[in-house]
């Protein structure tokens, strides 16, 4: 059955709601049709801290979204992040049954079983199961059936957060009588959107930095070997700023924006530059050392905790990763901060650039995850589909008269 | 499934302690005030909607019912009460009894049951009426207004019984009984003679309107010369004026025989005819037998002494 049917990507960050509504065509069409980025309220570091603050802004921006394109969304897809989200790797492993060694499809949902049969702490939520390689006798392999061997593994990087603050963000969705279809953590989100599958095969890591959070994906093989979520973002900056220049926030927010820099050069030392810039009574001069430092330092610190992380899990090899490292997220509109990276990291860095097929406004970093979203639910519907409730009177003529123009 | 075209590293997660566990039914849900905008926005347009379709149904069902309706006559009722006054109108002689016995209308009859259409039929077959309309005056009234010609000769027959009739010619020629004429109105109408046709018989008469004519220039002209015709003879004019010959002859007490030509101009044949009447005045009336003002350019005087006067 081919139907259209109109999804929501949701994403509920620290410091904004953005939603992308898309209308999926047929079995391979998806048209975007709204999108409304909104001021977030109640969420700190990536998690839900008030509950009602939250929910007023995700419905707010979802009813927007609705009334802008004319339409009801059917389904969220709806995106997680925040500190809490943690990533295991578990082998499963099994022998191979047969007396002739051949693979069979039970073996293979054994090996899988085994892995993802992992139990949790009973405050934990598993989120995803990524599913790496198999391997048959320390071989690897895409799709091990039918071949020969004794000893079949297969490895999945699940990611599971806290159950109390994934059960908030349904609950935002859900109280808006919204079914949540699936949920993408914002660094698998962000990369399934912004690398070519050639990128994914020779490596690259993605870092989404955010107001609160800076959320990672590295791919190897064309696989997810790892993820993560480092609590410190764009707004820590800003805190920095403000406490380092004695400054309001807004005015540190300001200063980041127009005259900040993730690279501290010798020649800021001889550089001022003025807060407004127009004079004002309140207008000040500060020296762009120490703005550049302060900025410096504090991308430093978040580049070198996931580099910290990747070399814990025996992860961070240059030949593994290529295809160099690509940032997005607001925070990575900071001037230089490509270049922190390299310096960081030692490897290629470069700005995320959205996909060229969607409309201009949508290809800046900030919708990144939403598009993200948007393409799980387009490469996932067939899945979708067959889950589908079948459609009702009542939904038909809703659907009728949401398209009546 | 992430890295489409591939299979590479599916992504979903199932069974126990997943995401999906939370979303069940029965799931909290933290509602805002958007929430029921949201419902209310989606009621008022199923509301709207069901109002456009009722809308569209009730107007489809009245156009139904139009449709059916047309097949039938319309049953539209005027404000008509029973008749209760006729209002007769005519511009000559015809009296009230004469309509009471041509129509016979009963007062108290429905005004909307009259047929007014054959009421004018039956009024304009009577001879004198020339023309005839009937109206309905709502709520309870009919005019009747009746257009008569206007009788110029008086015409003498005999029927087959042997009795003898009077009556009176129009100005166009119809034949027709006088119906409310005085008796002095008649008598100054001079008496037809009228031009025999090969089968014998004098109907339908012809060239009355040219005779008319010369009887209307007379009376408004010469009235006393208009006043001594006693009899028009028509005996030679079959009524086309164009044929040779044609010639219309006054019988009066003074000149047995008076010769108009009807092609002629009349107004210069009359006052011809004035001259030699006065001329014969001032020679001391001799009797005159016959005056022929048909000639071309010419009058001539038929005395009784058989002496022939020409005047130019």
């Amino acid at each position: 059955m081919s139907q259209d049917r109109v999804v929501g990507a949701v994403e509920i960050g620290t410091s904004k709601v953005a939603v992308l509504l898309g209308e999926i065509v047929g079995k391979g069409g998806l048209n975007i049709i709204g999108h409304v980025a909104a001021t977030s309220k109640g969420v700190k570091k990536g998690m839900i801290s008030d509950l009602y603050a939250a929910s007023d802004c995700v419905h707010a921006a979802i009813m927007t979204a609705e009334k802008n394109a004319n339409t009801r969304i059917e389904e969220v897809y709806l995106a997680q992040t925040g500190a809490h989200l943690q990533g295991v790797f578990n082998v499963g492993v099994t022998s191979v049954r047969s007396a002739n060694g051949v693979v069979e499809k039970s073996d293979i949902e054994q090996a899988k079983e085994d892995a993802k049969g992992r139990d949790l702490p009973t405050d934990q939520t598993y989120i995803h199961h990524i599913r790496n390689p198999f391997r048959l006798d320390g071989q690897a392999l895409e799709n091990p059936l039918a071949q020969v061997g004794r000893r079949l593994e297969v490895g999945y990087w699940s990611v599971h957060g806290d159950s109390q603050n994934v059960s908030n963000s349904l609950s935002v969705i859900r109280g808006f009588n919204l079914h949540v279809r699936d949920m993408i953590i914002s660094s698998i989100a962000s990369g399934v959107i912004l690398l070519e599958e050639a990128e994914k095969e020779a490596g690259a890591l993605v870092i989404d930095i955010g107001a609160g959070t800076s959320d990672y994906v590295l791919y190897r093989n064309g696989y997810i070997v790892k993820t993560g979520v480092v609590s410190v973002g764009g707004d820590h900056i800003t805190n920095d700023l403000s406490i380092g220049l004695r400054v309001g926030r807004k005015g540190a927010e300001e200063i980041k924006i127009k005259h900040g820099c993730a690279v501290y050069r010798s020649s800021d030392r001889e550089e001022t530059v003025w807060l407004y810039g127009d004079l004002t009574i309140g207008d000040r001069q500060y020296p762009k050392a120490a703005i550049t430092r302060i900025i410096d330092a504090r991308v430093g610190e978040i580049f070198s905790i996931i580099k910290e992380q990747l070399e814990a899990a025996s992860l961070f090899q240059a030949s593994d990763i290529a295809a160099g490292i690509v940032l997005t997220g607001g925070t990575s509109r900071l001037d230089g901060i490509a270049e922190a990276a390299e310096s960081q990291f030692g490897l290629e860095a470069r700005l995320a650039s959205g996909p060229p097929d969607v409309a201009p406004e949508l290809r800046c970093p900030e919708y990144s995850t939403a598009l993200g979203l948007l393409h799980y639910a387009l490469t996932g519907q067939e899945e979708a589909q067959e889950s589908a409730k079948p459609y009702g009177f009542l939904r038909h003529l809703t659907n009728i008269l949401n398209n009546e123009k | 499934m992430i890295g489409h075209g591939k299979g590479k590293g599916e992504t979903g997660v199932g069974g126990s302690q997943s995401w999906r566990e939370l979303a069940g039914v029965g799931g909290r849900r933290v509602k805002s005030p958007w929430v029921w905008k949201r419902r209310m926005r989606l009621i008022m347009k199923l509301l709207g909607g069901l109002a456009v379709l009722g809308f569209f149904f009730a107007a489809g069902y009245w156009v139904w019912l139009q449709a059916a309706d047309n097949e039938e006559p319309m049953g539209i009722s005027a404000p008509a009460q029973p008749l209760e006054r006729i209002l007769f109108q005519t511009d000559g002689v015809l009296p009230n009894q004469w309509l009471s016995r041509t129509v016979d209308l009963k007062i108290g009859v429905n005004l909307m049951l009259i047929d007014i259409y054959d009421l004018k039929d039956r009024l304009e077959k009577v001879g004198q009426v020339r023309s005839a309309t009937v109206e309905r005056v709502f709520p309870n009234a009919l005019r009747i207004t009746v257009k008569e010609h206007v009788p110029v000769l008086r015409l003498v027959v005999q029927s087959k019984d042997g009795t003898i009739q009077q009556q009176i010619v129009a100005d166009d020629g119809t034949v027709y009984e006088g119906i409310g004429y005085t008796r002095r109105a008649l008598k100054r109408l001079p008496y037809l003679q009228p031009f025999l046709h090969g089968d014998g018989s004098h109907l339908p008469l012809l060239g009355i309107p040219k005779l008319a004519e010369l009887l209307r220039f007379s009376q408004r002209e010469y009235p006393t010369l208009w006043q001594m015709w006693e009899v028009v003879s028509l005996e030679h004019y079959s009524g086309d004026a164009r044929l040779p010959g044609q010639v219309i002859e006054l019988r009066t007490k003074l000149v047995p025989r008076i010769l108009f030509g009807a092609n002629k101009d009349f107004a210069l044949q009359l006052k011809r005819l004035d001259y030699i009447l006065k001329k014969i005045e001032a020679n001391g009336n001799p009797s005159v037998e016959r005056i022929d003002l048909s000639l071309r350019g010419l009058a001539a005087v038929q005395f009784s002494s058989k002496q022939v006067n020409i005047l130019q």
